[in-house]
């Protein structure tokens, strides 16, 4: 195993087990360069702070569901998916004539951006799609809201999603109540999330 | 989506449909895009709530803890979007602290050394020799008619006539003829009863021990000018080994030599 390779295993089971001392470590280290590019590109403190933020959020998400492989620069990856969120943002408010200052931050950090791009677009896809399935579940009438959230979470014994009957049973409704309101409150959430442009987005 | 659709697809994604059940159902799944949409969208579903749960309870601390870490690496204190960029940065960075040290090292060797090259030569023995000589004849010419070469020893003013020569030798840095000429002048002396109140043989013991300077180990004179100092001499004559000994200390001197 390499320093590097030691460095992102380190860094990256920091966020999977949310060390606190590591996680500052990342903070100090790359809030500099990341407020720098946004600063220089039409961006807030306020922006940085929460590009900063999401950065952190993608990577906890994407290490949820799989290990990540980094073959290059733990620093190096951050500082690129903040980049892409940036260009994002920018994009949505037609600020286009961005600077190149990341790219040479890069350079001077001495790292290599020889970063996975489908990588890098995975994981965005992935925060992408779980912003938007959160969001639009959450926005649902309370009644929906309980009755998915009982029928998705797991059952702590068998680790499958509740029944409907359980789910009746735990709401104090009646079976067929249950299962045609289950039926509605998923149409509702479908309908939500196909009108949003992130679905179209997501899809390309 | 009907309740029945539903559960099927649940069964599907619980892995509840037995093999031909299975079988089937995915082979409707490659004919029909509506069937496999609604399966796609409650595998995200699933995907994405468990992941809110796995936020929601095993990462709880992590959106305080980033809340907290964000304010204190991007919000400081009466700074403004305009100002230089976030975490405490030193008025003058490091890179140029190392700059100004080297510079600062640049000028003070070079301020020592300008210094060294203006004041050299006062370090040099020649002009350390022709600055503590001390005149041997007190009155130049008083009473002497001839040269030394036209004198004999049994001249009443041979004395005074060697005393000047060594004083004119040293004028002229010739600095080992004056040597000679005061060596001669104490031994002479020291067997001559004809002495002469014109001649300062105790400038003459000075001169001698200042001409050292050309000949004697550094040691052996500083040792000698310690001695001075410290002994019977006049005062004028321990003041002036105490300041030869002083420069003969200095860094310059060694440079100079």
């Amino acid at each position: 195993m390499t320093s590097k390779q030691i460095q992102n295993h380190r860094y990256l089971n920091a966020l999977r087990e949310g060390d606190r001392v590591v996680i500052e470590e990342i903070y100090r280290e790359l809030s500099t360069p990341v407020s720098n590019f946004i600063l220089a590109n039409k961006g807030s403190r306020e922006d940085a702070k929460d590009v900063f933020q999401e950065t952190i959020m993608a990577l906890i998400l994407k290490l949820a569901n799989e290990d990540l492989d980094l073959s290059g620069d733990f620093n190096a990856y951050f500082l690129a998916i903040c980049r892409y969120k940036w260009l994002d943002r920018l994009k949505n408010r037609k600020h286009l004539e961005t600077k190149k200052s990341m790219e040479d931050w890069v350079t001077k950090l001495e790292v290599s951006l020889d970063l996975d791009e489908m990588e890098l677009q995975s994981l965005l896809r992935q925060e992408m799609e779980y912003q938007l399935y959160t969001e639009k579940l959450n926005e649902l009438p309370n009644h929906c809201k309980e009755i998915l959230s009982l029928s998705l979470k797991l059952n702590e014994e068998n680790k499958k999603s509740h029944s409907l009957k359980e789910v009746a049973q735990i709401l104090g409704k009646t079976y067929p109540y249950i299962r045609k309101a289950k039926s509605n409150c998923l149409k509702k959430l479908k309908a939500n999330i196909k009108a949003d442009a992130r679905f179209h987005d997501l899809n390309k | 989506m009907d309740p029945e659709t539903i559960e099927e697809i649940e069964k599907y994604l619980d892995q509840e449909l037995d093999a031909k059940g299975k079988k089937e159902f995915e082979e409707r799944l490659k004919t029909d895009q509506n069937l496999a949409d609604r399966v796609d969208f409650m595998q995200k579903l699933r995907k994405n709530f468990a992941l809110q749960q796995y936020l929601n309870q095993e990462q709880a601390e992590l959106l305080p803890l980033t809340n907290e870490l964000g304010e204190q690496y991007f919000d400081q204190k009466g700074l403004t979007d305009s100002d230089p960029p976030t975490v405490p940065i030193p008025l003058i960075p490091m890179r140029k602290w190392g700059r100004i040290s080297a510079a600062a090292i640049i000028l003070i060797i070079g301020g020592v050394c300008l210094y060294w090259y203006m004041n050299r030569d006062l370090y040099t023995k020649d002009h350390l020799i022709t600055e503590f000589y001390e005149p041997v004849l007190r009155n130049p010419r008083s009473g002497i008619k001839k040269s030394l070469t036209e004198l004999t020893q049994d001249d009443p003013e041979y004395l005074q006539a060697v005393a000047e020569a060594a004083d004119q030798s040293l004028n002229q840095q010739q600095f080992s003829s004056s040597q000679q000429m005061l060596e001669m002048l104490l031994r002479m002396d020291s067997t001559n009863t004809r002495k002469s109140d014109n001649i300062n043989l105790e400038a003459a013991k000075w001169n001698l021990l200042v001409l050292g300077l050309l000949n004697l180990e550094p040691d052996s004179l500083l040792n000698q000018l310690m001695i001075l100092q410290n002994g019977d001499a006049s005062l004028k004559y321990q003041q002036g080994a105490e300041r030869l000994r002083k420069k003969m200390k200095h860094p310059f001197y060694r440079w100079a030599n």
